[in-house]
């Protein structure tokens, strides 16, 4: 009468995940405004930038503590005890919180906060604290909370300042006197090539006292920071021209 | 109710609100102890109204200062008295000598000019649903004459300029019959104050419009009528401003990255277009096999 039945055991032996994503995905987020140049300015605007981008899923209302470690989702529940007489007493379940202290090979220090045993377990599944706040997979991205989120920035920011650092392409040589030398710019300054062996920032120190001098002869004054904002931009060459137009010895920032 | 220090401590304010605010089963409590502390001769006899409640309007007051009312209760029922002022305290109505008053003990400091004793007569205001308003309406019994009568209620219509109170006022009608208006009573004069300004002064007109492109406020005027520090004139948004509003994108990582460049790269491949010719060669083909198939 029935056939067959394509049966389904109304229980399953399969892990439940633990993660709570409904406390993860329904959170409320305010929607950031589109800010463009020639706007009008809003009320406020904060004194110090940013330093975090925005986590996409906000902090959560509910176990606050979970905004201050790697939970990993999962938050406190709440059930009952059951007594032999049926008796329902009220009880609550928290997720096995440890703190552990654990090194970051990209940050070259311990990273110490409290995490759960699930999420430990997790990291050193992964390789490391590193791989774990680095994984690009949308859950893991809904599991780090807040301040996984910052951390994760933290490593990302320092990978991609390595990847990219300043010079990273500069040649070390022999210098006259048998030193080993570090050369950042290669210019020609007025027909002559030279090999300089100081950094922009280094050059824009020795060029200050000399354009502060050209001002003060004109009886006005330069700090530092107008001179910054003047001359940060300039090219390595108009540097060197400007250094040269001075009189400074260039040979004492280059080789030959 | 107040202390001499809410200005510099907040000990306490809860119990003072509590007492200025109290909620609403408490009110007839708090304001029986409110008049016991009041002496009788500052005390309204009926119960102040809240001041959201306050009549402002004619048409709220229905009677105004020098109309004529029939009290309706009380023990001077049947009396015809003027209205005097309104209480606004009370939303209530102060009448003449035949309307109720009450004699009352007053201290010395409060006496009038020529009291002689500390007992003091004084008027008792009326709410207006104790009284109506008497008025002279034409006589349909003997035509050319009048007859005063008490009318139970009044409706409001339509507005006019009325020179007496120099502002606009609403027709005031007998309720059910909207072509009986009831005149408003004239209001008592008052001389002009010393800073006043004679209406036909100003009336006088004594700027003319010359130009609609040029702008009759001198330049160095404008800092007179427009205030450059205002909240609501917030500049516009510099690059420095929207650094501090937006925060830092995240850095992609390399898996990311080369899933981008992927992408790009697919989506560089050029996309094979339909040609005539590939159209000709797909109809030849449906052609031949209709051909085999249909055409047997």
């Amino acid at each position: 009468m029935f056939g067959t039945w394509n049966f389904k055991r109304a229980f399953s032996a399969a892990a439940v995940s633990w993660r709570q994503w409904r406390l993860v995905e329904n959170r409320r987020i305010a929607q950031q405004p589109i800010y463009r140049v020639g706007d009008s300015k809003p009320l406020w605007v904060p004194r110090e930038n940013k330093e975090f981008p925005d986590y996409k899923y906000g902090e959560s209302r509910v176990f606050k503590q979970s905004n201050k470690g790697l939970y990993g989702a999962s938050y406190v529940q709440y059930g009952n005890n059951i007594a032999e007489s049926k008796t329902k007493t009220r009880r609550r379940w928290l997720p096995n919180v440890i703190r552990k202290g654990l090194w970051s090979e990209t940050l070259e220090r311990k990273i110490s906060l409290g995490m759960t045993a699930k999420v430990l377990r997790t990291i050193s599944k992964e390789g490391g604290i590193d791989n774990y706040l680095t994984k690009d997979k949308s859950a893991r991205i809904k599991e780090l909370g807040p301040t996984g989120w910052r951390l994760r920035y933290r490593i990302m920011r320092r990978k991609e300042l390595e990847a990219n650092r300043p010079h990273k392409d500069a040649v070390t040589v022999n210098a006259e006197d048998g030193k080993p030398v570090t050369v950042y710019y290669n210019e020609t300054v007025k027909g002559s090539p030279i090999k300089v062996v100081a950094g922009k920032r280094k050059l824009l120190k020795y060029l200050f006292p000399l354009e502060r001098q050209q001002v003060r002869e004109s009886h006005g004054d330069l700090t530092y920071k107008e001179f910054l904002d003047k001359h940060q931009n300039l090219e390595i060459k108009e540097v060197l021209e400007r250094l040269d137009n001075h009189g400074f010895d260039l040979k004492s920032i280059s080789i030959a | 109710m107040s202390t001499g220090y809410s200005h510099l401590t907040k000990v306490g304010a809860r119990i003072l609100n509590r007492l200025n605010n109290p909620p609403e089963h408490l009110k007839p409590f708090v304001s029986k102890y409110t008049k016991r502390s009041v002496p009788e001769f500052l005390r309204p006899e009926i119960d102040e109204v809240d001041p959201k409640d306050a009549f402002e309007t004619e048409k709220q007051w229905k009677y105004m200062p020098g109309d004529r009312v029939v009290i309706t209760r009380g023990k001077q029922r049947g009396n015809i008295c003027v209205v005097k002022q309104h209480d606004r305290i009370t939303n209530g109505f102060i009448l003449d000598e035949n309307g109720p008053t009450k004699t009352v003990p007053v201290p010395k400091q409060f006496w009038l000019e020529g009291q002689k004793t500390h007992m003091l007569t004084v008027p008792v205001a009326l709410k207006q649903e104790d009284v109506k308003l008497v008025a002279d309406v034409d006589d349909p019994q003997n035509p050319g004459h009048t007859k005063t009568v008490a009318v139970r209620d009044v409706t409001f219509s339509g507005s006019y300029y009325d020179p007496d109170y120099k502002k606009m006022m609403p027709y005031r009608q007998v309720s059910g019959e909207t072509d009986l208006v009831i005149p408003w009573p004239k209001p008592e004069q008052h001389e002009d104050g010393e800073l006043a300004t004679d209406a036909m002064v100003a009336r006088e007109q004594t700027f003319w419009v010359e130009s609609l492109a040029k702008n009759p406020i001198p330049e160095a005027a404008f800092l007179t009528i427009r205030n450059p520090h205002s909240k609501f004139r917030r500049g516009k948004l510099t690059t420095k401003d929207i650094s501090k509003l937006v925060a830092p994108p995240m850095p992609l990582s390399d898996v990311k990255k080369a899933r981008l460049a992927e992408r790009e790269q697919l989506a560089q491949i050029p996309r094979p277009t339909l040609t005539e010719e590939d159209k000709n060669l797909i109809g030849d083909k449906i052609y031949e096999h209709l051909k085999e198939y249909v055409g047997r």
